[in-house]
């Protein structure tokens, strides 16, 4: 079942096929993971959001049907648990202080490299972005959505969809720009 | 255009690393997964057996209802009652007549010796057990075998009432001369054999009533 669509490892997962599932997580565990990472940027918090997600799709699975792709089905579902994580933290959404991502890294001054420098202001301007924003973009660049099945995952339309990606797009060209 | 990726945007965001989940939390998630597919099977096992066991339940009280069912569908009385107009209107002599009476005949051998009058009137109903194998002699011996198996599956007691109704309808709806018209009726279509056994019958369930001569002849 290594080749066969998201669709059907999770219909084959349904019937009690183990396997399959493995073969799913296997394909979506990495994108997936660095969405939620760079979305909520606290690691301990990324694993438990990560976890949860996967332990919502193994109980979901009875109940699932191919309307949709699987990576829609999947990102809603981790859409609505950041929602969920928001909301507990009282809507911060676009918190800078905590835990910040080591690959992100803050800026050494004994490192001076302006490579470093260019992703440093890159990566904090992704960590500035209004969360549904960088939600949008992450949906877009990491795992692949379309305007539409970003639209279908957070619940909105493809209007707002399409707007908030344009609007991550525009301050992470100008981050990179400014170096 | 929205859809369209910023190949220098895509870089940078490369950039930022290839993260993965740690080893850790991936065995966990699919251990989770495994555990729930055994549940699965566990659930799928046991609704499996239950449908069996339901089955094979329907499948017993479906074995064991025929006998109660036939009463109702083919209650015996009307089956006599089409047998005993019959004779009725026959002539006496005509032979063939007394066959179907005599057919149901053998599943009162089995009944012990009750005293038959006294079970007779509410005990009508499962009479038709032997009655439904004369209203269909074709089938008889397809009817006879399903017919055991079902009274195998029953308790003894039910055995023995089943087996034992039949004569006590039989009692009830044939009256002793009527009954003795019938041995007349073999005696003189030369079935001597039949009306010795209904004779002996007879007896055992009116040991007291006078038995006419055209009766006793084949005795003599």
């Amino acid at each position: 079942m290594e080749g066969a669509p998201d669709e059907e490892l999770m219909l084959a997962y349904k019937a009690g096929n183990a396997g399959a599932f493995e073969t799913l997580y296997t394909r979506h565990r990495a994108r997936l993971y660095r969405f939620v990472l760079r979305a909520v940027k606290a690691r301990a918090v990324a694993e438990e959001l990560f976890q949860e997600i996967w332990m919502r799709v193994i109980e979901a699975r009875a109940r699932y049907a191919p309307q949709a792709r699987f990576t829609t089905w999947l990102y809603t579902i981790a859409h609505n648990h950041l929602v969920d994580h928001w909301r507990k933290r009282g809507l911060t959404l676009v918190s800078l202080d905590g835990e910040e991502l080591p690959a992100a890294g803050d800026p050494d001054p004994a490192d001076q490299a302006q490579a470093r420098e260019a992703l440093a202001r890159f990566a904090a301007a992704l960590d500035a972005l209004p969360a549904l924003q960088r939600e949008a973009f992450l949906l877009h660049e990491e795992s692949g959505l379309s305007v539409a099945e970003i639209a279908a995952a957070t619940g909105s339309n493809e209007e707002a969809a399409k707007s908030r990606l344009r609007y991550a797009m525009a301050k992470l060209k100008a981050a990179i720009n400014d170096g | 255009m929205a859809d369209e990726r910023d190949p220098q945007i895509s870089q940078r965001y490369r950039e930022l690393g290839t993260e993965e989940p740690p080893p850790a939390l991936d065995r966990a998630i699919l251990a989770a997964a495994r555990r729930a597919t055994s549940r699965h099977r566990w659930y799928s096992s046991l609704a499996a057996a239950a449908v069996l066991l339901f089955a094979v339940a329907i499948v017993v009280q479906i074995e064991r209802q025929p006998p109660d069912q036939v009463p109702m569908s083919t209650p015996s009385a009307p089956v006599v009652e089409q047998a005993t107009p019959q004779e009725r209107e026959a002539p006496a002599a005509t032979p063939a007549k007394p066959v179907p009476y005599r057919r149901a005949r053998p599943d009162v051998q089995f009944a012990p010796e009750p005293p038959a009058r006294t079970e007779s009137a509410p005990s009508a109903a499962p009479a038709p057990t032997p009655d439904a194998n004369v209203a269909a002699p074709a089938a008889g011996a397809a009817a006879d075998a399903e017919r055991k198996r079902a009274d195998e599956m029953r308790a003894a007691p039910q055995l023995q009432r089943s087996r034992v109704m039949p004569r006590a309808a039989h009692l009830e709806e044939e009256p002793p001369e009527r009954w003795l018209e019938r041995i007349i009726e073999l005696r003189r279509a030369g079935r001597h054999e039949e009306a010795d056994k209904q004779l002996a019958d007879f007896r055992q369930h009116n040991p007291s009533y006078k038995v006419p001569e055209a009766a006793l002849r084949a005795e003599k």
